[in-house]
């Protein structure tokens, strides 16, 4: 930083902090007006007329500060009234204009006689008055102007800040959006599991190859209802489990068609439970790592549950399976939630966003052998 | 190379299985020589028939296509083409280190294209073992190890394998055998394979007594051997715990003798 810089950064300082200081900005506004009417004065009276004495330039400066120590209750007063009607204000204003004039001529004549040997100017205070109510005419309307600048300013900033803060809301509404578009791109990015549409594409051209043309006309029905449903659904709705059923079935059948005799399902639904509003594609994620796990002892194959059942006024989803055979432990759920291609966390911020708190997981070893995965849900719909 | 190559070919999907016989019953350089529906049942396969080729799929639950290829032994492994419907890190992977793979579903034009290419392969005298390409491209998917270089002076017994940041210190009693796959040695104790790279020379001088080798790439540890089956030209073939079974050369049979007597 060099010297100009330095200058010009503790001048911006100092014009700062004056602005900001209501009283500093006053007695400097004051002082620099009355050493203004000082100069004026020299300038205007004593240099034409030659007035170079003693007498005269002290008479000069003292009136001057006279006037600067005069403004102060004159301050004091307009700020008093500054909350009152604006009528009421200019009848203030206008009575210390004439007031503060007529002191100040009065002192003023009074010191010049003192000062010099001239006695009896009292007859000229008239013309003096009148000098005098323009100096206090221009101090009041100045005072006022400076305060309304600084309203103005104030005002200004005000708004800036508001504006600000406005539009930090909307960039957050909008980064909300966003978020949440992407969590339900890459939702639907699980819920469309490449391998699945890929396998289920070879398994069509298997079909074709081997001829058996109803079974292949059949899958490419169901994969393209399910895909359907899995690119329609929004995922901020809730949607009787009825459906959510159906479309689950579609899933199953293409997989049962993949995995033929190695895969058993079996559903226990309670009639009651099909009219619940559940989110849509909740159990789809859920039933593919189940179907992962049960025909994991691929010599025997294996069986997967999906049950649906009431419970204390609540929902009550499972999806069992048979288990690999390999993994015997106890299931932890810490452990499925940081299990990459599960989903179960999507799922649960999915249930976050619907219900609150007002929902659980649990994970225990189903009496298929495998792992119990159960969802207690409210029964009646969202509680946000 | 004159005469049919021997496929095999393991999915765990009964349709894909379908598909990749009918494309493959097309062409005649080919001579199916089974089926399986999962890596078990490869592995189990590949001890008890020689094979050329062998199609297989990488998802597979239980032993994937991956674990097949580190779990076979070197001197039975066939050349591989993997099969996988969507994995870009392995297809990468292959690539890198020219492992035929195929994209499901399959175009007929492709799996022409791999088993002639497999055939060359096999035409081509410089292979060692169908392993060692595909035991790279593994290290280079899931990051290979090294052994490191010094010995652990109090503790002679055990194996140090550097695995990036980490290093196992691999007891050798639990090591049930070991396998050289090219640039690589295929270090497999209990569920574990350590894929490091090292050379049979490096390693033989860390082991003790009980391994011997029992194949051109193979060595066992004897303490794991079940027990022992006698084939055909005077090969046998070790049983070890988790259905591992071993194959042991003629030249190498000696070795085992003293287990039999």
């Amino acid at each position: 930083m060099n010297q100009a810089q330095a200058q010009t950064g503790s001048f911006t300082q100092f014009f700062s902090r004056t602005v900001a200081d209501s009283d500093r900005l006053f007695w400097l506004l004051n002082a620099g007006g009355w050493i203004g009417l000082s100069v004026v004065t020299l300038l205007s009276l004593s240099l034409p007329y030659d007035q170079f004495e003693f007498a005269y330039i002290a008479h000069n400066l003292i009136q001057s500060v006279c006037g600067f120590l005069l403004c102060a209750p004159l301050r004091t007063a307009i700020k008093h009234s500054w909350s009152w009607s604006p009528w009421n204000r200019v009848l203030v204003a206008s009575a210390l204009t004439i007031v503060g004039a007529a002191l100040w001529t009065a002192f003023r004549l009074q010191l010049l006689m003192v000062l010099t040997e001239e006695r009896g100017l009292w007859g000229d205070f008239g013309g003096w008055f009148f000098a005098s109510l323009f100096v206090f005419l221009a101090w009041v309307l100045l005072y006022h102007l400076v305060k309304f600048a600084q309203l103005l300013q104030g005002e200004r900033e005000s708004l800036l800040v508001l504006e600000a803060g406005r539009r930090k809301e909307a960039f957050k509404l909008v980064s909300a959006e966003s978020a949440a578009r992407e969590a339900q791109l890459k939702l639907l990015r699980y819920q469309l599991n490449p391998h699945f549409l890929f396998n289920t594409l070879n398994s069509i051209a298997s079909l074709v190859s081997t001829e058996r043309r109803e079974d292949a006309q059949s899958m490419i029905a169901e994969l393209s209802t399910f895909l359907r449903f899995s690119l329609e659904s929004d995922r901020n709705i809730t949607i009787p489990l009825r459906d959510e059923i159906e479309a689950l079935d579609l899933y199953l059948r293409i997989e049962q068609v993949r995995f033929s005799d190695r895969l058993v399902v079996e559903q226990e639904i309670d009639p009651r439970t099909l009219s619940t509003k559940v989110p849509s594609l909740l159990l789809q994620p859920l039933v593919e790592n189940a179907i992962k796990h049960a025909i994991g002892r691929a010599e025997e194959g294996g069986r997967i549950l999906v049950s649906a059942s009431l419970a204390d006024q609540q929902l009550v989803l499972s999806v069992e399976d048979s288990g690999s055979g390999v993994d015997q432990r106890q299931p932890e759920l810490s452990d499925l939630f940081e299990t990459p291609g599960f989903g179960l966390r999507g799922t649960a911020e999915r249930l976050e966003n619907l219900y609150g708190d007002a929902f659980s997981f649990n994970a225990s070893t189903s009496r298929l052998g495998g792992l119990k995965l159960a969802l207690h849900l409210p029964s009646r719909g969202q509680k946000k | 190379m004159t005469g049919h190559l021997r496929v095999l070919i393991v999915d765990d999907e009964p349709l894909a299985l379908d598909y990749l016989e009918t494309l493959l019953a097309s062409l005649p350089e080919v001579e199916l020589v089974g089926r399986c529906r999962s890596g078990r049942e490869a592995l189990g396969q590949l001890q008890k028939q020689p094979v050329d080729l062998m199609f297989l799929d990488i998802q597979m639950p239980a032993i994937n296509g991956l674990d097949v290829v580190k779990r076979c032994q070197s001197d039975v492994m066939p050349v591989v083409v993997f099969a996988t419907a969507y994995d870009e890190y392995a297809v990468r992977a292959f690539e890198a280190n020219a492992v035929d793979y195929l994209l499901k579903p399959f175009e007929p034009e492709r799996v022409h294209e791999a088993v002639l290419r497999a055939k060359d392969r096999l035409l081509s005298v410089a292979l060692q073992s169908g392993k060692e390409a595909a035991v790279a491209a593994i290290a280079g998917l899931e990051g290979g190890s090294e052994l490191l270089a010094g010995e652990i002076q109090d503790r002679p017994t055990r194996l140090p394998i550097k695995d990036g940041p980490h290093t196992h210190l691999v007891e050798l009693v639990t090591i049930d055998w070991i396998d050289a796959a090219g640039d690589y040695m295929c270090v497999h104790a209990g569920n574990e394979t350590y894929i490091l790279r090292s050379t049979m020379k490096e390693l033989e001088k860390k082991l003790t007594s009980e391994f011997v080798r029992i194949h051109r790439s193979t060595i066992v540890n004897l303490n794991k051997v079940r027990s022992v089956d006698a084939i055909p030209k005077g090969e046998c073939l070790l049983h070890l715990d988790d259905d591992v079974s071993l194959k042991v050369s003629r030249n190498y049979r000696q070795a085992v003798q003293n287990l039999m007597r």
